[in-house]
């Protein structure tokens, strides 16, 4: 009964998939057609190539998702693909990260990589607190010292702290 | 034997302790910088070049090599640690040498890539010795035709790689090709899906999308599965920190694949473009092709980690040759080694292994020398690196992903990059979910621009003929040993089948020892 | 075990997000680029190379930092950064968006005139402050060694035979490209024009048959004319260069003036007054050295210094000539 109910489940995720899939690549295709195939002296142009692969790459997404639709599921991860919570686990992920890069240049390297390894330690390996801040700490100052001082980067130096 | 003699002197000149220390310094400092992801051997060269200036050109030439090999070895590193390529010729490492961190081996995967540069490295400095001269003439007649078949044969690694659905994984690949054609259209000038953004004018570059998809994508995957809820001490005892000699078996499958890569990689790398990369990527698929048991590439077989570590590294010594022999430069760190040559006064060409023959052939066998000091420090390096595999993943997904973002951000100081890599990222996610291979995708961006432009060059030289591919006499053979590589597998199985068939009734407890052609 | 996992992720979003929107505020605030004042150089350099190594950017950059930190010229770190991709675009992006600053610096060449003139780079030459032109680049008329072609007449005679010949050079709105047409029309011959991407390429397509002749700098192929695996047929110099000095020039073959590959130095658009004043005195300090003047030789370069708004003038008079020429020959 839950394998049926799952495999369902894991086939509308692959169609929503290959739907997006098709939208991306009707639209790339769409704009390779703008793009001249040939030059005035009957080279091949800038376009060839996006035409072709846009083309090819459309017909096999839709061929797939007929596949699916039909019924039958291609392959798919096991184990990820029977997480109902997948979808926001992977939005809330990108939001965390967005979130650090934003930091990074208002509070500078140090601090935002020492919060977003606080953060996420506190997600993945919640109660040692102390292990964590330590590890936090650690990871943002040897980085520092390696890119910053090895390596030259100067990287954003934010406005709490001068490095 | 006259050029073995000046190798030789080469090496006595070099061998002072000043110069072994400059080695041994370049060597760990190239380490470091490798193993940042996103930077390999053409940032490192780039970022030490000015520390050399002050050094005599010797000792610079030393350390250039030392750092140069330390760097492509820091990628190795990280290719097998954490699945991420240091720079493209690095990327057939991670399909089997991953895999076998994976599996707790990740030491002899370390091992067994050190050992298979290290065999690359004495085969190189021999075969500059002896072959130099044939490898000029690859040089000197591979223009875009022949460009184009090699590419073509790099790709034919699509076909090698791609498990599972065949749709699902020619469809990555289209992906890959689709993002490569992003950015100024060098043969017309036209922009193509920039949509007037200046900063997307240079295209989306390989490495932030090899970080995204292979690393932080891995890391990810991880993590939603839950992986981080395993053991929680952050060292792991089992397992001693030695353990990292492989066995005499992945010693033996080792080293057929170390010794071909070797030749193979030195060959294609004399030839001006993406030698490196092409070659590795051949490598894999040679052995692949020529394995008594393919189902083990991309489940850890180590012949899938020799070959192609032989390969890249045997293109680098291969790409000196024409520096040599022409002063053309064939590989993007060969370019700088070349804007060094200038600085220091000499003049890069023809003739500079006869005006300079101490310099030229000091370069050689410093980089010998590079090989033999990585090699050592490896020893106690291996170790220490392998060691990182066993901590938890709760312990070390951090670290991953900051260092991504740390290595992306770093390499032209670019927000634009950092979201490439998230955007690779997620797609990776995806892909993975759906079955589809990353690894096509990756392939196909590296290659797709070169494969574009030599075709569309070549058809330009040619009025639009095919024709131009039998016309001329390096593209013939190209195409034959195309042919060849392509049959091979086929002929390979069919000859295993009959030879079993007949052997089977005599013994049928023995592993199947057949001989093999090639091995 | 998954809905807790989630929930500790939204705690954490909603804290990241708070942060950041606080230090948001208070950088809108405090912003402006600090201490432009009396004391310029008080920061690291920012020094971008919009090509990569081993280039003439990428030559004249390193060479011009290594005379800066011998002579002590400049007191701060110099960072110096390949920033390479869309034949300059990216490079030069970076530097145009570092607006206002004074601590940006790249050098520039043909391709910071031509780059704009093909594509969508959102800036050309004269948005930038300029401090000043540094030398120009003449190239050889390049065939192989081997070939039948002993003399620039040579040439025409077997490419007005044969109608059409084919040439190559990196890039195609390049001034590789511009040279090669503006020959083949004065001497009645048509060409194609293979595109490459680096010049090792080139190099190697000319030797392997692939194309009949190129252009390229006296610093690439000295050597290979040396050597006899190439032969000059032709210098695009005014006057024939002091290493190569049997090569004909353009001019005494009774062709009009060629173009030359000029090569400059430029800070960000609106750099402060304090910073180009700096630039500009140091710089004329550094093209008075030894090193510089060595360096210009082997490289087969010409001086060619002029400073201020007289570099910005010499832009925009170059950026108008190419812009002509490509136009008639109907490449863009």
């Amino acid at each position: 009964m839950t394998s049926a109910r799952t495999n369902v489940a894991s086939a509308r995720a692959e169609a929503t998939f290959l739907g997006a899939m098709a939208l991306v690549l009707a639209w790339y295709t769409w704009h390779g057609f703008q793009l001249a195939w040939s030059t005035p002296s009957s080279a091949i142009g800038p376009g060839l190539f996006p035409r072709s692969i846009g083309v090819a790459g459309l017909a096999m997404t839709l061929v797939l998702l007929a596949r699916t639709l039909a019924g039958r599921a291609t392959s798919g991860e096991d184990g990820a693909g029977a997480n109902r919570h997948w979808l926001p686990l992977v939005a809330a992920l990108v939001g965390v990260y967005v979130c650090f890069v934003m930091l990074f240049f208002v509070l500078g390297a140090f601090l935002a990589t020492g919060l977003f390894s606080m953060g996420l330690l506190s997600v993945i390996n919640p109660g040692r607190h102390l292990l964590n801040a330590v590890q936090s700490a650690g990871l943002a100052g040897i980085l520092l010292l390696l890119f910053d001082g090895l390596l030259g980067t100067n990287f954003p130096s934010g406005m709490f702290l001068p490095f | 034997m006259e050029t073995i003699n000046y190798l030789v002197d080469g090496l006595a000149a070099i061998l002072t302790v000043k110069n072994l220390l400059l080695l041994s310094a370049g060597v760990l400092l190239g380490q470091i910088i490798g193993v940042m992801p996103g930077l390999g051997p053409t940032a490192g060269i780039a970022i030490l070049l000015p520390l050399t200036f002050n050094a005599d050109p010797t000792g610079a030439i030393i350390m250039l090599a030392a750092i140069y090999y330390g760097s492509m070895y820091g990628g190795t590193i990280t290719a097998v640690l954490i699945n991420t390529p240091g720079e493209s010729a690095t990327v057939a490492t991670t399909f089997d040498g991953y895999p076998m961190a994976k599996k707790g081996r990740a030491g002899q995967a370390l091992v067994i890539a050190a050992g298979a540069s290290f065999m690359a490295g004495i085969v190189g400095a021999v075969l500059i010795c002896v072959a130099a001269p044939l490898a000029t003439r690859v040089t000197t007649s591979f223009g875009p035709p022949e460009i184009f078949l090699l590419v073509l044969a790099g790709l034919l690694t699509l076909v090698v790689i791609i498990d599972g659905s065949i749709l699902l994984g020619l469809l990555s690949a289209l992906l890959g090709f689709a993002i490569a054609t992003v950015g100024l259209d060098v043969g017309t000038g036209a922009q193509r899906f920039t949509f007037g953004s200046p900063d997307l004018i240079g295209g989306i570059d390989f490495v932030p999308v090899a970080i995204g998809m292979f690393g932080v994508a891995e890391v990810l995957q991880a993590l939603l599965r839950g992986e981080h809820r395993g053991p929680g001490s952050p060292v792991d005892s089992s397992g001693r920190l030695r353990d990292i000699w492989p066995n005499r078996q992945e010693v033996r499958e080792s080293t057929g694949p170390a010794a071909r890569g070797s030749v193979l990689g030195f060959f294609v790398g004399a030839t001006p473009g993406a030698g490196a990369t092409i070659a590795s990527l051949m490598s894999y698929n040679l052995e692949k092709s020529i394995s008594k048991e393919p189902e083990r590439f991309g489940q850890g077989a180590p012949a899938g980690v020799a070959g192609p570590e032989a390969a890249n590294n045997a293109a680098a010594t291969g790409a000196l040759v024409p520096m040599l022999s022409l002063g053309i430069p064939g590989s993007s760190s060969t370019a700088i080694l070349l804007g060094a040559f200038l600085m220091w006064g000499l003049q890069p060409g023809p003739l500079l292994m006869e005006q300079n023959p101490e310099f030229a052939w000091g370069l050689i066998a410093s980089m010998f020398l590079g090989n033999v000091m990585l090699l050592l420090i490896n020893v106690f390096t291996i170790p220490v690196f392998a060691s990182i595999a066993k901590v938890p993943l709760r312990y070390l997904a951090t670290p991953i992903i900051v260092l991504a973002t740390y290595g992306t951000y770093a390499i032209n100081k670019s927000v634009l990059d950092v979201a490439v890599m998230l955007a690779a990222a997620v797609l990776g996610l995806f892909m993975r979910r759906f079955g589809m291979s990353c690894a096509a995708l990756i392939i196909a961006l590296v290659l797709g621009p070169l494969a574009e432009m030599s075709l569309r060059q070549t058809l330009i030289i040619s009025d639009g003929s095919l024709g131009i591919f039998l016309e001329r006499q390096a593209s013939v053979v190209l195409l034959a040993c195309l042919g060849a590589i392509f049959a091979l597998p086929f002929a390979i199985s069919r000859i295993r089948r009959r030879l079993s068939a007949s052997s089977a009734k005599p013994s049928e407890t023995d592993e199947p020892k057949l001989p093999t052609p090639l091995g | 075990m998954t809905i807790s996992l989630m929930k500790r992720v939204k705690v954490a979003i909603v804290a990241l997000a708070l942060v950041a929107a606080a230090s948001a505020c208070a950088v809108g605030e405090g912003s402006g680029n600090g201490d432009e004042g009396g004391d310029y150089p008080s920061q690291a350099m920012d020094w971008t190379i919009a090509f990569g190594p081993g280039g003439g950017n990428d030559r004249l950059s390193r060479q011009i930092v290594e005379i800066l930190q011998q002579e002590d010229l400049y007191p701060e770190d110099i960072m110096l950064e390949n920033r390479e991709g869309g034949s300059g675009a990216t490079g030069w992006g970076y530097l145009y968006s570092q607006k206002g600053s004074g601590y940006g610096i790249a050098t520039t060449s043909g391709s910071f005139i031509t780059t704009p003139l093909q594509a969508d780079t959102g800036w050309t030459g004269a948005d930038f402050t300029p401090v000043g032109s540094l030398v120009t680049e003449d190239s050889f008329f390049m065939v192989r060694g081997d070939s039948a072609f002993k003399t620039w007449a040579d040439w025409v005679a077997y490419a007005k035979e044969k109608g059409t010949v084919t040439v190559g050079g990196t890039g195609l709105i390049q001034i590789n490209f511009i040279l090669q047409k503006l020959i083949a029309s004065e001497a009645g011959y048509k060409i194609k024009y293979v595109p490459f991407n680096e010049d090792g390429q080139v190099q190697s397509a000319l030797l392997s048959k692939s194309i009949d002749a190129m252009f390229a700098g006296p610093g690439e192929v000295l050597g290979q004319i040396e050597a006899g695996k190439m032969r000059a047929l032709m210098f695009t110099g005014p006057e024939p260069l002091a290493q190569a000095p049997d090569i004909p020039t353009a001019e005494s073959l009774g062709m009009a003036p060629l173009p030359s590959q000029p090569y400059g130095l430029v800070l960000p658009p609106d750099a402060p007054d304090s910073a180009k004043d700096w630039w500009i005195a140091t710089m004329k300090k550094v093209v008075e050295t030894p090193a510089w003047k060595k360096f210009i030789e082997q490289q087969g370069f010409s001086e060619n210094v002029m400073w201020d708004a007289e570099f910005t003038t010499y832009l925009e008079q170059t950026t108008e000539t190419f812009k002509r020429i490509l136009t008639e020959e109907g490449a863009l």
